[in-house]
């Protein structure tokens, strides 16, 4: 199997159900890379960061008891590699999904008066909101080989998510702000997204 | 245009220089709540400390450039919008009588507003405010936790969670159900040091100054002379009579988001220069945007101070569209840097992450469209 027919599927699945660090680390192990972003950003799970001495530490963030960083190192700009930077999308897409059903089963168990929160007829309509931007993205993803996508198609797919995940996490209510919950996979899916998207800036 | 008088544009310009010199420890307080304690002799800290406290009870006010502040609602849409500006996370942690001063003042009895505001007036005191329940937060009317008379007091048995303060506090307002139904729910003051309450802080991924806490009551005994609003109809304690309070204090919620949408645009001013003419137009638009919310923000704000009935409405309104604000501009800031700004720009970044939660402070922008709609069919705002 070559790169370009590299399958998705598992980075996708690993997100949606085992979230965030397993899926990370399954996309460097798949892509045999750490894919730094064109300013020479990456977040990785602790233990990688072993492999690039070079690198400087910006960011600490937990997870689930587990540590990511947040590196910079200018000498590796750029170097992420085509089937990373899509593999990165489909990352977040199975994050995004997972997202919604943690959404279905805290609106499933929350009352309003007697009745469901997941029945109110305004819950309703956010979650096909996000339902139809999900069958969007995935379109987009489902025929896409590494390097179809150009910068601005990635970074469009990155905001579709993004925008998202927000109209997502305010259905979870506070619980969505919690450090220890999917709220804080979202704040992370969000710095991994920035630090691939490209901007002309002066 | 709603603008502020000099009394109150005094208060702008002493709140702008103390927040932003607090802003300066942001960082360390997110790493370590406990910070506050050491920065209670700052003047913003010492000012929050003390307000808003009625006329009546502060003897020895405040006096800023001669100005004596009450407390009102354009006052603390300015303090809100100016504290958070620079970092919102600072002016939640501060000690104060905050929301249950509101309701203190609101519920409370002659005695019960003296013991209240003399304490907080006695030395900086952090106070609670304890609505929301693990399993309800929106639906506030089914709270369970109980108040069940035990000879010739009550107990106080449940759970609490994302009470800011608590485990800083030394008392605070607590609301919990004698009886079945709306009108079953009282308010009661709750001192942090009783037998049986518990305060555990969790942390969080925006505004960790507030230092939210699940709070437990475990058979807490409540003296009858610390339930609020005894001396009140049925329909004007508890709930029904916090509601009058609470749409007072949200136009100051709505303020926070519009704060640090402030803060985030000032942020892409200072650091970003030389912009190209489509940037200028984006960040005009965005300036644009923000003064039109100040302006619904002000316009609750004038409400709640005259009392005018259109308040639930315009509340409501000026907090949902605020709590947008803050999202969308606090992302859109970062499209004024390149990639990887978020790890390189943690001020920015705090702002995105201090945006999510003003969503969830004092009711959720789906809630506050209910009550717009609910403004529209009674026409509370045909004029
Ligand atoms: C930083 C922070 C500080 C806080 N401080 C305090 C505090 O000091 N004291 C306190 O008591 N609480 C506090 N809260 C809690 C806050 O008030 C609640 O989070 C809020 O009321 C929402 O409740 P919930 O989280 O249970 O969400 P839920 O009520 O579970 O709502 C989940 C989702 O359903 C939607 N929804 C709910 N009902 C309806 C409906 N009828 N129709 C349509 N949509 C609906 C909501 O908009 C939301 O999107 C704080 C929260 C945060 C994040």
């Amino acid at each position: 199997m070559t790169l370009r027919d590299l399958s998705y599927a598992p980075i996708r699945v690993a997100a949606r159900t085992d979230g965030l660090v397993a899926a990370l680390s399954l996309l460097h192990e798949t892509t045999g890379t750490v894919g730094y972003g064109p300013e020479g950003h990456v977040i990785v799970p602790r233990g990688l960061i072993e492999a690039d001495p070079e690198a400087e530490v910006i960011d600490t963030i937990e997870l689930h008891g587990r540590l990511l960083y947040g590196l910079h190192c200018p000498g590796r700009s750029g170097q992420a590699p085509e089937e990373w930077t899509l593999g990165l999308v489909w990352l977040r897409y199975g994050l995004s999904e997972g997202l919604l059903e943690s959404c279905m089963t805290y609106l499933g168990g929350r009352t309003v008066g007697n009745s469901p929160l997941l029945l109110q007829q305004m819950i309703k309509g956010q979650l096909a909101e996000a339902v139809i931007a999900h069958l969007e993205v995935l379109t987009a993803l489902e025929d896409a080989h590494p390097g179809d996508l150009d910068e601005s198609a990635l970074a469009a797919l990155h905001q579709r998510i993004t925008r998202t995940d927000r109209g997502l996490l305010r259905l979870l209510g506070g619980s969505s702000l919690c450090a220890d919950g999917p709220g804080q996979a979202v704040h992370i899916s969000e710095l991994m997204a920035d630090a691939y998207t490209k901007r002309q800036t002066t | 245009m709603i603008e502020l008088n000099e009394r109150q544009s005094t208060l702008r310009a002493y709140a702008r220089e103390w927040a932003t010199e607090l802003a300066k420890r942001a960082f360390e307080l997110e790493r370590s709540p406990e910070l506050v304690h050491r920065l209670l002799d700052l003047p913003g800290m010492v000012f929050l400390a003390r307000t808003p406290v009625p006329a009546e009870y502060d003897r020895d006010p405040i006096l800023l450039d001669g100005h004596r502040y009450d407390g009102g609602s354009m006052e603390r849409v300015t303090i809100c919008e100016e504290f958070a500006a620079a970092d919102a996370g600072m002016m939640l942690a501060a000690p104060g009588p905050s929301m249950s001063g509101v309701l203190v003042s609101q519920l409370g009895d002659k005695a019960q507003q003296e013991w209240f505001f003399s304490r907080v007036l006695e030395r900086p005191t952090w106070t609670f405010f304890a609505l929301t329940e693990p399993d309800r937060g929106s639906d506030a009317g089914g709270l369970q936790t109980s108040l069940v008379p035990d000879g010739d007091r009550l107990l106080l048995n449940g759970a609490k969670r994302f009470i800011g303060n608590a485990a800083r506090a030394s008392f605070g307002v607590v609301f919990a159900r004698t009886k079945p139904g709306p009108l079953g729910v009282v308010a009661a003051l709750v001192e942090t040091s009783l037998r049986g309450f518990t305060a555990t802080p969790f942390p969080t991924v925006g505004l960790r100054g507030n230092q939210v806490t699940d709070v437990r009551f475990d058979n807490v005994e409540i003296t009858m002379d610390r339930m609020l609003g005894a001396h009140l109809s049925p329909t004007r304690r508890g709930l029904l009579g916090a509601v009058r309070g609470l749409n007072k204090l949200r136009p100051g919620v709505a303020a926070l988001g519009l704060g640090i949408a402030r803060g985030a645009y000032e942020y892409v001013r200072a650091e970003r220069r030389d912009l190209t003419a489509w940037e200028r137009c984006e960040l005009d638009e965005m300036a644009r945007d923000i003064e039109s919310v100040r302006q619904l923000v002000r316009r609750a704000a004038t409400a709640a101070d005259a009392d005018d009935p259109a308040l639930a409405t315009l509340a409501s309104a000026a907090k949902a569209r605020a709590s947008q604000l803050a999202e969308e501009i606090t992302l859109g800031a970062f499209g004024f840097f390149g990639a990887g700004a978020r790890l390189q720009h943690p001020r920015l970044d705090k702002y995105a992450r201090d945006a999510r939660a003003v969503e969830y402070m004092e009711g959720t922008r789906n809630i506050h469209h209910l009550n717009v709609f609910q403004g529209l069919s009674r026409r509370r705002l045909a004029s």
